[in-house]
């Protein structure tokens, strides 16, 4: 009890800064970020299930002859069933889980279990700031997508489950409102970037949910892909937000030796300057509280010490503090800390811009360095380890975005199945990260502009370099065809052998 | 030509005076040699039929001599002036000639067109410009004569290949130098005499084959700069004569010290290949490091039924074999009762790379979802007697074989054989994917952190083969990697049964213990 109220008092607490960034933490592993965004789809499931060995001999489903072998075919059963009903793979990734719930893959509707929403349902009201956006459309392919498929070893598994409710349950669309209340923190020209990414998303999901390349596929590969666009599009947001221009600077492959110097420099100074956009919207988010309650033309705070209290506009300093962070108290500062950091005079009235408050304040109290920034800040890191784009995954300081071969192998299906074509020049696909996800790998005007932030010293060399390395990553896949010294072209892994070079 | 002459012209062929324009001022010039190669005659001897001309390659690979030697040919023939370079046209003629070309396929135009490309730029604009374009030209066309010339293996053929080294290396053998401080032991007379003998010009081939097989392409230039330099080492006769008169022997200018190291490129690759870093038998009295490599170089060139074994490739002479095993009639083995002892080696190869510690032969077909390791593993037991072939790397469904090529891979395939489709599914084996199977089939394993591109060649096979089968998924054994008293592999089977007296059918899972 006593933690659940401590939770709580966190959760508010978390209130003003997580509304104004429209996250507050990471959803770990994917597969409870994807199950949390089909919750909004879908409803969740009724009852705690637990699916065993047992369970299924009781309902008639299983059976055995070998009664002699029943225990060892009951263990290694439940082994096998712990790893392919997901419920290892989600534990593995995140032991801070609940153990009086049970979570699955959603191999049938009623497999699907949310967890806490730390996101916030960022995905799903980026898609839902589109008013032209069809929920209930998606909805079915979403449904189409997630639980039609009876290949592979699903085939066995819905024998298995069969009896449940495989019917699944829609839910109704959140009320137009709730989306916009969600996303009044935007400025227009914020608002306009995120209507795209929304608009993206969707575009992106809609490919992924109807084309063949990977409606061909089984449950366990659909859901995997599903898992990837998502958790790309946390990181897209997360580089959205932080402003119109800024791109992501990534490595060909995580662990290649030529992409040392220079290029390992630039790469750590890139994502650095994604991360910090966190304490820049803590900043923000503080000065537009601060300006709330600032009254009157000059949009000034007058603070005054005077016999141990320190008074912001009339108000106590602590009062005050606590609506600028919305929190219900404010931590308490020692009287000579606060005359100290103010340069205030005993008795003596003060005048302070709004700015200038909060960046003392912020100093004053590290929250730079607080646990909330870190909650945050960790969204863009775990979010890119999850997928295999951010590196190193220790836990070390200086990151940076680098492709992994999986994700690399993602993006081409991804792009063939939106182009509609079996294979490409892979200039064409290079362009195209860079042009609809910011992806930059290769030299090019365009990529110059999206790292002009971070002034990369970078030579044609070292981008040749880089994209040489991807080259690699991409035909370690199998998803590239040389056709000559300078022309590649990129396929999927299965269609490779079908590509017939002159 | 004397033997002299010869040599200052050979000399300029080699690979440290080459350029692109010195090559091909110097074979324009060069009126003693002239090889017809057989694409050129396979042109000249069809141009009835054909529309299109499109020969693709490296620079260096004759496009530019094979269209100096039929230009009057195609100006007979009506063929429109032809395009020489077409990397170096700008965008908008690309697209002009690109559209033209589909006119012509089409049969919307009366024109001949031939075109020379780097196959590279020619793809990346077919696919800019007409997307389908690729797979017709690709089709087998009668009027439509595509040579790639990235694909051709010069020393595929062995009378191809002696008449380019005859006809590169005649000479008088007469050296006008009467005074040359070498007469009488001229390393180059030694040189052009070994290699023009059947087993010097063997012992090229295979080394010019052993480079195709891997993987390499040897262009018509590197060809004759690797001839040139065999004989002359990149010194002319002056540059020779000082050498020897500053007290230095001969002998590591002799012919089979090509597999000396050396910075160029090419020569690095044959160095790499040198029989005597080998183990092996050796002929003579041995007493020193350098007699070794001398009696195994020379040896070399002189066993001409064995010069596959002798090079140091892994797994060459096996490679080698099986191409030829696939280069006879009919062109493809069922791999389940074919008891060539490379396949049987290459299946246990497979069967152990998705599964350390099986040693049978049998192939299954595996799918592990790539989001779990191989610790829990599945395998598809309706598969364990599919129908899979080893081919012919160009044997396609409905469609007779070209029987005159010998490719460097060959497939596993899986026939398809339904009402809809006929047609074959096949893993593409390269010597690379080779060789990492046979290293598997010896228990080399590899530990990465990912599958590796051999790995993932595979399993997209099966997962291609999946896709093909109807009811294979009611039959699964679940594997574990870890053995253990605790737990077993097991297997699942769908069991469908109907009610005697209703005649409702119920289905479920029975569960076994698998051994």
């Amino acid at each position: 009890m006593a933690s659940q109220t401590a939770g709580g008092t966190q959760q508010k607490r978390n209130e003003g800064i997580a509304a104004y960034v429209g996250i507050s933490a990471p959803e770990t592993p994917r597969y409870l970020l994807t199950n949390n965004f089909l919750a909004d789809y879908f409803e969740t499931s009724r009852e705690e299930e637990v699916y065993d060995f047992d369970t299924f001999l009781e309902r008639g489903v299983l059976y055995t002859e070998d009664e002699a072998n029943r225990e060892l075919l009951k263990a290694s059963f439940d082994l096998f069933l712990k790893r392919y009903l997901g419920e290892e793979a989600i534990r593995e990734e995140n032991r801070k889980l609940t153990e009086n719930k049970h979570f699955y893959f959603p191999l049938i509707p009623e497999m699907l279990t949310d967890s806490t929403a730390n996101l916030r349902h960022v995905l799903y009201r980026l898609q839902m700031l589109d008013q032209k956006f069809d929920y209930d459309a998606m909805q079915k392919k979403l449904d189409h997508y997630m639980f039609a498929d009876v290949s592979g070893l699903n085939y066995i598994l819905k024998i298995l489950f069969q009896g449940k409710e495989h019917r699944t349950r829609y839910k109704s669309a959140e009320k137009w409102e709730t989306t916009e209340e969600y996303w009044s923190m935007l400025d227009k020209a914020e608002r306009g970037r995120m209507l795209r990414l929304g608009q993206r998303l969707s575009g992106d999901l809609d490919t992924l949910l109807t084309h063949p390349y990977f409606l061909q596929l089984d449950f366990y590969r659909r859901y995997h892909y599903l898992s990837m666009l998502l958790t790309s599009y946390v990181i897209q947001y997360i580089v959205v937000r932080k402003d119109g221009t800024t791109g992501i600077l990534c490595k060909g492959n995580p662990l290649d030796s030529r992409l040392g110097g220079m290029l390992h420099r630039a790469c750590c100074n890139n994502y650095d300057n994604i991360r910090n956009l966190f304490p820049s919207l803590l900043q923000d988010c503080y000065e537009q509280m601060t300006r709330k309650l600032v009254t009157g033309e000059e949009k000034q705070l007058h603070i005054v010490g005077k016999d141990g209290n320190v008074k912001v506009n009339g108000k106590p300093f602590q009062d005050f503090t606590a609506d600028v962070t919305g929190r219900k108290v404010s931590n308490h500062i020692a009287y000579d800390k606060l005359i100290q950091a103010f340069e205030l005079e005993e008795g003596k009235e003060k005048t302070v811009s709004v700015e200038n408050f909060v960046l003392r304040y912020i100093d004053l109290t590290k929250t730079r360095r607080g646990s909330t920034l870190t909650k945050l800040s960790s969204t863009l890191t775990t979010s890119g380890k999850q997928i295999g784009m951010i590196y190193p995954r220790s836990n070390v300081r200086q990151k940076y975005f680098a492709m992994s071969e999986n994700l690399a192998e993602f993006y081409v299906r991804l792009y063939l199945a939106r182009q509609g074509r079996q294979y490409d020049y892979l200039e064409h696909f290079l362009a195209d990260l860079q042009e609809r996800y910011r992806i930059v790998i290769a030299k090019s005007p365009e990529g110059d502009k999206r790292l002009k932030a971070v002034k990369p010293r970078l030579s044609a060399q070292d981008f040749a370099r880089n994209q040489a390395a991807f080259i690699d990553t991409l035909n370690s896949v199998n998803c590239l065809i040389k056709l000559s010294d300078s022309g590649y072209v990129v396929t999927l892994p299965e269609m490779k052998g079908d590509f017939r070079l002159i | 030509m004397t033997l002299n002459e010869k040599v200052s012209l050979l000399v300029r062929y080699c690979a440290q005076h080459q350029s692109h324009g010195f090559m091909m001022d110097e074979r324009n010039t060069d009126e003693s040699f002239h090889v017809s190669l057989p694409e050129e005659e396979r042109i000249r001897s069809s141009i009835d039929t054909i529309r299109v001309i499109l020969l693709t390659g490296e620079a260096g690979d004759g496009k530019s001599r094979i269209l100096r030697n039929i230009g009057p040919l195609l100006a007979d023939h009506d063929f429109s002036p032809p395009c020489g370079d077409f990397s170096a046209l700008p965008e908008e003629r690309k697209k002009e000639l690109i559209f033209r070309l589909r006119k012509v396929l089409d049969g919307n135009s009366d024109e001949k067109l031939m075109i020379l490309a780097n196959v590279g730029v020619f793809t990346q604009t077919a696919i800019r410009y007409d997307i389908h374009l690729m797979e017709e030209l690709t089709d087998g066309r009668e009027d439509v004569f595509i040579c790639n010339f990235e694909k051709r293996n010069l020393a595929e053929d062995k009378d191809v290949f002696r008449k380019i080294v005859n006809s590169f290396l005649a000479c008088d053998r007469f050296c006008a130098r009467g005074d040359c401080i070498c007469s009488g032991n001229c390393a180059y007379g030694k040189n052009i005499e070994k290699l023009l003998s059947d087993s010097g010009t063997e012992g090229l081939r295979a080394i010019c084959n052993a480079v195709y097989l891997t993987g390499g392409h040897l262009t018509f230039r590197e060809l004759l700069s690797l001839l040139a330099y065999a004989v002359t080492f990149g010194q002319d006769c002056g540059e020779r004569a000082r050498y020897i008169a500053e007290g230095h022997d001969t002998e590591p200018f002799l012919y089979y010290n090509i597999f000396e190291k050396s910075s160029d490129v090419l020569l690095r690759k044959i160095a790499d290949m040198d029989p005597a870093l080998k183990r092996g038998p050796c002929k003579g009295i041995v007493k020193t490091n350098r007699d070794y490599i001398r009696c195994r170089r020379m040896a070399y060139f002189e066993e001409q039924n064995e010069q596959y074994e002798m090079l140091r490739v892994d797994y060459l002479p096996e490679f080698h074999g099986v191409l030829e095993y696939m280069n006879q009639r009919p062109y493809h083995y069922d791999a389940s009762r074919d008891k060539n002892e490379i396949l049987q080696m290459l299946k246990r190869g497979i069967n152990k790379m998705s599964s350390q510690g099986r040693s049978d032969t049998g192939l299954v077909v595996m799918d592990t979802p790539p989001i779990f390791d191989g610790r829990i593993r599945m395998e598809f037991l309706g598969l364990t007697d599919v129908a899979l072939i080893w081919n012919r790397y160009d044997l396609r469904a409905g469609r007779a074989s070209d029987g005159s090529r010998l490719w460097n891979r060959f497939c596993l395939s899986y026939m398809v054989n339904t009402k809809e489709k006929k047609e074959l599914i096949s893993l593409v084996i390269d010597y690379r994917l080779f060789r990492y199977l046979m290293l598997c089939s010896q228990d080399y394993f590899m530990n990465r952190n990912a599958l590796s591109t051999e790995e993932n060649a595979v399993n997209t096979f099966y997962r291609k083969i999946l896709q093909q089968r109807e009811q294979i998924y009611s039959s699964i054994a679940i594997r574990f990697e870890e053995k253990s008293e605790e737990i077993c592999d097991f297997s699942l089977q769908v069991h469908e049964e109907e009610d005697f007296f209703s005649g409702e059918t119920s289905r479920s899972i029975r569960i076994r213990k698998e051994d």
